[in-house]
């Protein structure tokens, strides 16, 4: 019975990466599987990368001053912050909201094998999560220090109590945001809200990480004594590097027996969590408006709504925004900074830092893919779209508009911000104002092509609209490319002329966005009433 | 009002839809029944533009829904078998973003809403989330929707489905008072009794062929409608109409 629940989680999770593109029902390709493979490893070289050049940097300097451990203390808390930041939204959209929670209870299954076919498929996940970081530490370890036996086995029975430990605290935070969500009634709201506070912490830690690894690695004594304090960071180190073999059962004690707690409390009060799910908050009656309105405004009301109904939808596509709008203001505020910086020491002109922030800003319009799930979002409502007496041109056009609309602020943030702080000419206002307006454009064409080449239309949970498929991930690669393409060739370019580099650039984003805009109107009208 | 004209869709290999001709005139119920997968919903959503079909055509009051399915889309109204609404949106919201696709005023969409909404029962949770809304009162709501622009044509897939006996009886009423000011329905049902009591006329499809067509006196004769399905169910592939 378990294998069979089993095997149905890792198919859907199988099915929600590497579905086929026919109306997104149809199979994978062996080629579209090696493909999607040979992605996840580049993903997975680029994090490596990232994380084994700032364990490499700590590496020797702990070793030497004697506090090895705290190697494998950060090491826990960087893996520890990535999966339970990762897989919160899963576990609350998988264990508390599951929508086939009431078909799988109906069958004689006993709730703690559902709870345990949807806790592996976290701990899957997790897995997946935390060998972004176990492979750089281990790797950089060996290489640089080198594993005792016990230190060896140590460090694998710990990195798989931390995969439990973290599935735990992701479980622990999904409940309380399901609950909190559900108490108040603004769901969406709540869950943004909780969201957006994971990524600023964890963006705060990675980018603290970053900043103080060098310091890191020369006060080393100094913050051991201080992370001492806190026993189980050490017992856990120094299980991995002094081979303590008490530390390691206590650690493992610590790690293990939350997950079991969890496991026991969630498979006692299963039932009741399910039947909470679904009591839906009534809403406040409001006076009732008849106001007509065209019906343009109609759909891209709508569509508004639509995305402000989903808290995944709306962070999907609001942290590009989000970041965006960040980036201009600290700009402006440090705007000082920038100006000695710019006369003492970087070696690069005004004008052609200006341009690169330029193609930043493309990239992090880049991040706002909104049109690339906004017909999956769709999903079984697709009907009533296609069966309403507009063309669908109309349609895909708001669809293009609410993404455009989204990314203007963003956009024009930044624009004002470069040129406030990096002033070049008028001829440069201007050039890098259509710049921006083109990338807008091209971005949101890009992901409303893709989504129709692409669609996930069959998707029980909207998560798996709007995140996974191939379609959101196309459109991220191609829009990073169009963002990283460019700066690489003015960094080459620019020897030559600036001006022509960037006008080249201007023309080769007009004629895509011609070529996009009419494929769109008109074949891709046709293949939305396909779907 | 509807002319259906060798209407043939193959999904693959499996011809799903195979030369439908079926004529559907104004004031007329027209019942539409046959056994699970033989086709009624591929000919209904062939009628309302949302399914490319292979061969044949479809007029919606004289004009072709291949040629000018926005012309026909405004003249029509279709109720699917279940009803996936925007749960995001409330009942009035969703009925006001219809009305304003299809143009209606805001004072013939006050007036429609309120009577349809009065006459269903769920006057009093439109300004609910759809998404608190029982399967009953979704279906009760797509009803609605389906006649806020007053349309001449309503094409249904099963819509008895999900509600309740009073709702199902002023639906009956709605359908008969719709084709008594002209205008036609065209519907799919498996529930005989209700076809044999509502509709002028009924055709059988199976396997993807119309294997009988008529009036219902002219379909079932001194016997039931249900004898006649039965009857029909046992007929082999290939025997052609009756």
């Amino acid at each position: 019975m378990f294998k069979a629940l089993m095997k149905v989680r890792l198919a859907s999770l199988l099915n929600m990466f590497m579905r086929g593109s026919k109306n997104g029902k149809g199979k994978a390709s062996k080629g579209k599987i090696i493909g999607f493979a040979l992605l996840y490893l580049y993903v997975l070289v680029v994090f490596g990368i990232m994380f084994g050049g700032m364990f490499a940097t700590v590496a020797v300097p702990f070793h030497e001053q004697g506090v090895s451990w705290l190697y494998f203390a950060l090491y826990s808390i960087l893996s520890l912050a990535l999966m339970v930041f990762g897989s919160t939204a899963i576990a609350k959209t998988q264990i508390f909201d599951a929508k086939d929670n009431d078909l799988l209870l109906s069958m004689p299954i006993p709730p703690s094998y559902i709870l345990a076919s949807r806790m592996s498929l976290l701990v899957i996940l997790n897995f997946v999560y935390q060998l972004t970081v176990l492979i750089p530490a281990a790797v950089v370890w060996a290489l640089m220090i080198g594993f005792s036996f016990v230190g060896l086995i140590s460090f694998i029975l710990l990195t798989l109590g931390l995969l439990l430990f973290s599935t735990a605290l992701a479980l622990l935070l999904g409940w309380v945001i399901a609950l909190v969500s559900r108490k108040s009634g603004k769901k969406t709201l709540i869950t943004m809200i909780f969201s957006l506070g994971f990524l600023a912490v964890y963006m705060y830690v990675c980018m603290s990480a970053q900043n103080y690894i060098g310091l890191l690695a020369q006060s080393g004594e100094s913050l051991a004594s201080a992370m001492k304090a806190f026993a189980p960071l050490y017992w856990l180190g120094n299980a991995i590097s002094g081979g303590n073999v008490l530390h390691l059962i206590l650690s493992i004690a610590i790690l293990v027996v939350p997950f079991v707690i969890a496991m026991v409390i969630l498979s006692k009060t299963f039932n009741k969590i399910v039947s909470q799910s679904q009591s839906i908050a009534r809403v406040k009656e409001k006076r009732a408006s008849f106001e007509s309105r065209s019906p343009e405004s109609a759909l891209l009301r709508r569509d508004t709504a639509r995305l402000f109904s989903s808290a995944s939808y709306l962070l999907n596509s609001s942290v590009g925004i989000v970041m965006a709008v960040i980036a201009a203001v600290m700009m402006i505020i440090k705007r000082d900074t920038f100006s000695v910086m710019l006369t003492a020491d970087m070696p690069i002109g005004k004008s052609l830092l200006a341009t690169m922030l330029i193609f930043g800003t493309a990239f992090l319009i880049g991040m706002i893919p909104l049109t690339a799930a906004s017909i999956s979002i769709e999903g079984k409502t697709l009907w009533i779209l296609k069966s309403l007496p507009i063309k669908t041109s109309k349609i895909l056009w708001s669809k293009l508009k609410l993404n455009i609309i989204a990314c203007l602020p963003a956009g024009l943030a930044m624009w004002l911000a470069i040129n406030i702080c990096f002033y070049v000419n008028i001829a440069f206002t201007f050039y890098s104002f259509i710049i921006i307006l083109s990338y807008i454009f091209l971005t949101a064409g890009i992901g409303l092509t893709e989504n129709l080449r692409h669609p996930i239309l069959d998707w029980s949970d909207e998560a798996m609209a709007v995140k996974s498929g191939l379609s959101v991930l196309f459109t991220m690669l191609i829009n990073m490319a169009l963002a990283i393409a460019p700066m690489v060739a003015v960094m080459v370019l620019s020897m030559l002329d600036l001006w022509v580099t960037l006008a080249v650039w201007f023309v080769i984003l007009a004629i895509l966005n011609v070529i996009l805009y009419s494929w769109l109107m008109t074949r891709g009208a046709k293949k939305f009433m396909e779907l | 009002m509807l002319r259906i004209e060798h209407l043939t869709k193959a999904y693959g290999k499996k011809i799903a839809a195979n030369d439908i001709t079926l004529h559907i005139q104004k004031g007329e119920i027209y019942g539409f029944i046959g056994h699970n997968g033989a086709g009624k919903t591929t000919v209904i959503k062939s009628c309302c533009g949302l399914l490319n079909f292979d061969e044949g055509e479809v007029y919606i009051d004289g004009v072709s829904i291949k040629k000018d399915p926005l012309a026909c889309k405004r003249e029509i109204a279709y109720l699917p078998d279940n009803p996936d609404l925007y749960e995001y949106l409330t009942g009035v919201k969703y009925l006001n973003f219809i009305a304003d696709i299809y143009g209606v005023s805001k004072d013939l969409r006050k007036q429609r809403m309120n009577e349809y909404a009065e006459m269903l029962g769920i006057a009093g949770d439109l300004g609910q989330p759809i998404s608190s809304y029982s399967h009953g009162m979704k279906q009760k709501l797509a009803v609605i929707s389906a006649l806020i622009h007053d349309p001449k044509l309503i094409i249904m897939d099963e819509p008895f489905v999900g509600l309740d006996p009073v709702a199902a009886h002023q639906l009956k009423e709605l359908m008969r008072d719709i084709c008594n000011r002209g205008g036609a329905i065209f519907f799919s049902t498996h529930v005989l009794e209700v076809a044999e009591k509502l509709c002028d006329k009924v055709a059988i499809i199976k396997s993807g062929k119309i294997v009988a067509n008529g009036t219902m006196e002219e379909i079932k004769g001194d016997g039931s409608l249900e004898e006649v399905f039965l009857e029909l169910a046992e007929i082999k592939e290939g025997d052609g109409n009756v």
